[in-house]
């Protein structure tokens, strides 16, 4: 019975939102039904009360210029997006344009979508090859090599025998002085003689710091192959005099001997 | 009661146009639509919040969700529905996230009444206030439905498409929702019957 009683509410209050008056039998239930009866009162006072409620609404403002300004600026926001970001990519491909010409050949340009960053780390090792020319300081001894005509040694020492020594020969001191130490900057050509005829002659280059001769001693053996005979030669410059000294020995003998 | 696009056949039509040139961009169409409805959207946000303020704030939201949301509404309902969804959408949210206070509705009620006595709409604002009070008072969606239904006049399926569920389903709920109403307005039906009867 409640349910149907349920029922019957809706119905009166479809019936009185629309203006429509009962059916006879909606009628006839509700002369029985002092719930009914009390509910459909209510009903039709609540969808009066609810009508007068909603005819009573404020004019509505005009809201196109508001809408239509947070809109359009949202257009434009937009565009000026597609706008830049077309402008940074144009930029974009003209400078990977202009990298791609002028350093193409050189070196690999730039690649911003490189997929095998490998590529780049490949790069340096052509940097790193000279790395190992640890081998290239190699030339710097040679400036050392190149210091030692600096220390004023001789270039080079030149022995040139006139005859064959057969015979010891010798050379004082003395004589050796007498004739060699006229000269201040000695001869370069000094001259061993044995009975006032020439044995041997020696060029050297002595040493000198400015032009200040500086002490020094060459030595020269010579080995005659025919008779086996060997000389001795020792070139010895200190204090401003030179001494020569020329010792020649047969096979089998000791040096040391002569003078 | 249906106005803007839903008024007949050919303003439904150019409705339609409207729709399908606003999705396109063009912005003279949209503002079209925007005058179409904006009093229809209105009227619904002030009668499911109660405060005009917040019903103007609802009807701009309204247009401006609509127009990002456009190329989504498909012709599977009328272009005035989908408005009322997201217009009943923004109020629920609105009036979730506060309490919207019916002071000002007070000033408002009489305004679209045909040259009312003095008398008569103080009679009319004192119902009115007393329906704006029981309706404010109600759940969220048992407001909506009296609103949809008894003051919009919205037909089931209408009401159906606008909250997206069955029409059974609201049936059933506005069944209850008229159940509570009644309950909750039998003190000023009382007091009214009182009054009348002692005024006879």
């Amino acid at each position: 019975m409640e349910y149907k009683c349920d029922l019957i509410t809706d119905e009166i209050w479809e019936r009185a939102r629309a203006g429509e008056t009962l059916p006879a039998e909606t009628a006839e239930h509700l002369d029985g039904c002092p719930k009914c009866r009390r509910a459909a009162d209510e009903v039709q006072s609540v969808v009066s009360m609810v009508r007068v409620t909603a005819s009573c609404v404020p004019p509505a403002p005009d809201c196109r210029s508001a809408v239509m300004g947070r809109i359009v600026p949202r257009r434009l926001w937009r565009s000026a997006w597609a706008y830049a970001a077309a402008s940074v990519l144009l930029i974009a491909v003209i400078v990977s344009g202009w990298l791609a010409m002028h350093l193409g050949g050189k070196q690999p340009p730039v690649v911003v979508n490189d997929p095998k960053p490998e590529v780049r780390q490949e790069a340096p090792k052509p940097e790193v090859a000279p790395v190992v020319t640890p081998e290239a300081p190699k030339p710097k001894p040679a400036p050392v090599i190149e210091e030692k005509p600096r220390v004023e040694h001789p270039k080079r020492i030149h022995l040139v025998p006139k005859r064959p020594q057969t015979q010891l020969a010798r050379r004082s001191e003395k004589q050796g002085q007498a004739g060699l130490d006229t000269p201040a900057v000695p001869e370069p050509r000094e001259v061993v003689t044995f009975d006032d005829e020439p044995v041997a002659a020696v060029a050297v280059s002595w040493p000198s710091v400015g032009d200040q001769v500086m002490p020094a001693s060459y030595g020269y053996t010579n080995r005659d192959v025919s008779s086996g005979e060997v000389t001795f030669c020792r070139v010895e410059r200190s204090a401003g005099s030179i001494n020569i000294r020329l010792e020649s020995k047969a096979p089998g003998e000791m040096p040391g001997k002569g003078a | 009661m249906e106005a803007g696009c839903g008024g007949g056949r050919g303003l439904s039509e150019s409705c339609e146009n409207l729709v399908e040139l606003a999705k396109a961009g063009d912005l003279r169409a949209f503002d079209a639509l925007v005058s179409l409805h904006q009093n229809q959207v209105h009227a619904l946000a002030y009668r499911i919040l109660g405060h005009d303020e917040d019903a103007a704030d609802v009807q701009q939201e309204t247009f401006v969700q609509a127009w990002r949301n456009l190329r989504k509404f498909r012709r599977e309902s009328q272009f005035s529905t989908w408005l009322h969804r997201i217009t009943v959408n923004l109020c629920l949210s609105r009036k979730r996230r506060r309490e919207i206070s019916c002071e000002p509705l007070e000033d408002h009620l009489c305004l679209r009444s045909p040259e009312p006595s003095p008398a008569a709409c103080l009679e009319r604002t004192e119902d009115a206030a007393a329906v704006r009070r029981v309706i404010d008072a109600m759940p969220g969606h048992y407001r909506v439905l009296i609103v949809l239904r008894e003051m919009e006049e919205r037909s089931y399926d209408e009401i159906a498409e606008i909250l997206g569920c069955s029409i059974e389903s609201v049936r059933t709920r506005l069944h209850k929702a008229r159940k509570l109403l009644r309950e909750k307005m039998r003190p000023y039906i009382e007091e009214e019957n009182a009054w009348s009867t002692s005024a006879t």
